[in-house]
């Protein structure tokens, strides 16, 4: 682990869950009965307790499987989703880049795209005119940029994402698997920004299902199952940790000093009921 | 083991820290809400020029559009009907009413669609979600200027000419951008919270479309004297009755003046603090 920075984000006991809409048909028959109707809407309960401090300058990895809840916890970090238990605090807000990010506005070109998304982010009208040129090198995606956002591919969208996402310098980047969908170049270019966001004391979140990518570059890694951190800290033993987890085999070294406190009851508990 | 846990003088720091999933601030919203005021106008702006871009005769629509507007009701309710009884300029007071009207009842809809016909913006970029019904308000109001054309030009034509009243356009335009701008931040909120709110709205606004006096003075169809002060109550035609006034003389009682200055007044206010409570919500649909 780098030196320990001050924190700059710190979550505390934090639960979140959001509502979806379930599309089930009511049946002939339940109308007939007078049967109480599907329930159409449901609550998931995404993320439960968790606990977390971030530092300055850190390169922050978030591993789990789907449906672990990664996706919901950088939401309420972003302040997206409302805190239903605990608290967020944060130095400054966290910028979300994530490749499920919907079009800006779709019917639109890109190049109108970026300066909607730079006045969003709070720069003047002159600031993004100023640097639009160097803006749409980095996109890079040619004259496609006076097309509408709508006829873009996912790959090209990302791009205008990250460029959108990275106009200012974020104190805390949440990076949500938004360089899987870019080819190499850009992917190269993107990693590039990142160090330079790490490099002036921003602090990155990178959350993905791939353990080598963060084993790689992540300073610290957390591994989050069902809306839980199971470990946390260094990051090849937290992703053999989840490895061995995923795999449903034994850890190859032992992972117990990055287990949290809970995780790591449930676990000895489990093995003496074996025994 | 304690991973990860707060170190000492940790905390310290902390004092500058913002709460994430609350309802912010009302000074802080504020703030970031003037420091996107570019937004406001420029998306608009663009989102206009855009629109027309695929047509024959591209900007001349934001002209044609209103002129027809205006035309189909005059050569149903003027010539057909003649529910012009007792109006001098039935032509200008029926260009007034339906212009007006139109444009403020489409910043309700703009308002109530909102948060989820910016979805994807929301989702991407953290900004204060009070400047959507604001840009939408803003837009509605340029969309409103080429009418305004339309509007003057059918005055002037109908032999109606400049006068010192007609300074009094601008307060009531100002009085009709403020209530407009209320009452989008209360249908943001509305139709956030409430998604069939977007099939009432079109009964809604014909059945305001009668209690605004567009097509007629409401005294011309009802005797009691309290049921036409009644109309005063709809901010709607409080600023239908106050154009009418500064462009071509009609009645103006005091309390229409009142009333408009009181919803000027009171309606951002009571919108924006309704539409800010669920703030932190908005994201999450």
């Amino acid at each position: 682990m780098t030196d320990i920075g001050e924190p700059i984000a710190i979550i505390e006991d934090l639960h979140v869950s959001y509502t979806t809409y379930l599309d089930q048909p009511r049946r002939l028959r339940s109308l007939a009965t007078k049967a109480e109707a599907p329930r159409r809407k449901k609550v998931v309960r995404a993320v439960k307790g968790v606990n977390l401090v971030l530092r300055k300058g850190e390169y922050f990895g978030l591993i789990g499987s789907n449906g672990s809840g990664k996706s919901t916890l950088l939401a309420a970090m972003t302040g997206l989703l409302p805190v239903d238990a605990g608290r967020i605090r944060v130095k400054s807000r966290p910028r979300l880049l994530g490749v499920g990010v919907a079009a800006m506005r779709g019917g639109v070109s890109g190049r109108l795209n970026l300066i909607i998304g730079g006045l969003a982010v709070g720069l003047t009208y002159k600031e993004i005119n100023e640097k639009l040129d160097d803006l749409i090198e980095f996109v890079g995606i040619g004259d496609a940029i006076d097309r509408p956002l709508k006829s873009y591919s996912s790959g090209m969208r990302a791009r205008l994402n990250f460029t959108v996402a990275t106009l200012t310098q974020p104190d805390i980047l949440l990076v949500d698997e938004a360089l899987a969908v870019g080819d190499a170049a850009f992917i190269a270019r993107s990693k590039k920004r990142i160090d330079e966001i790490l490099a002036d004391a921003g602090t990155v979140i990178m959350v993905s299902h791939n353990v080598d990518n963060l084993i790689d570059s992540c300073d610290r890694i957390a591994w989050l199952k069902a809306g839980e951190i199971r470990a946390l800290g260094d990051p090849t033993t937290v992703g053999e940790a989840y490895l061995a987890d995923a795999e449903n085999r034994e850890p190859e070294f032992d992972v117990s000093s990055v287990l949290t406190p809970e995780h790591f009851e449930a676990l000895k508990q489990e093995q003496q009921e074996e025994n | 083991m304690a991973i990860n846990e707060l170190a000492e003088g940790d905390l310290a720091h902390t004092d500058d820290f913002i709460e994430l999933g609350q309802v912010p601030r009302l000074g802080d919203y504020l703030r970031d809400l003037w420091s996107r005021r570019e937004f406001a106008v420029i998306v608009p702006y663009h989102d206009l020029r855009v629109q027309k871009v695929n047509t024959l005769i591209g900007q001349f629509w934001h002209f044609l559009n209103p002129a027809f507007t205006f035309l189909v009701y005059y050569v149903i309710f003027g010539l057909i009907l003649e529910v012009d009884r007792g109006i001098d300029n039935y032509v200008g007071f029926l260009v007034i009413g339906v212009l007006l009207f139109t444009v403020m009842t489409r910043t309700m809809t703009d308002g109530l669609n909102a948060i989820e016909s910016n979805a994807g913006l929301i989702r991407s970029v953290d900004f204060p979600r009070a400047l959507l019904p604001v840009t939408s308000v803003i837009g509605q109001m340029m969309a409103f200027a080429p009418a305004l054309v339309v509007l003057f030009g059918a005055l002037f034509l109908t032999g109606e000419r400049p006068s010192l009243e007609w300074f009094f356009v601008v307060p009531g335009m100002v009085s009709c951008f403020f209530i407009c701008l209320g009452t989008a931040w209360l249908m943001a909120r509305a139709g956030f919270a409430v998604r069939d709110l977007g099939q009432v709205i079109q009964h809604v606004i014909r059945l305001l479309f009668y209690a605004s006096g567009v097509l007629f003075q409401p005294s011309q169809f009802i005797d009691s004297e309290l049921g036409v002060r009644l109309f005063a109550i709809n901010p709607l035609y409080d600023v239908l009755t106050f154009m009418r006034w500064a462009l071509m003389g009609e009645e103006l009682l005091p309390e229409v003046v009142i009333l408009l200055i009181v919803y000027s007044l009171v309606l951002p206010v009571v919108g924006l603090i309704v539409f800010m409570r669920a703030e932190h919500r908005y994201a999450g649909s």
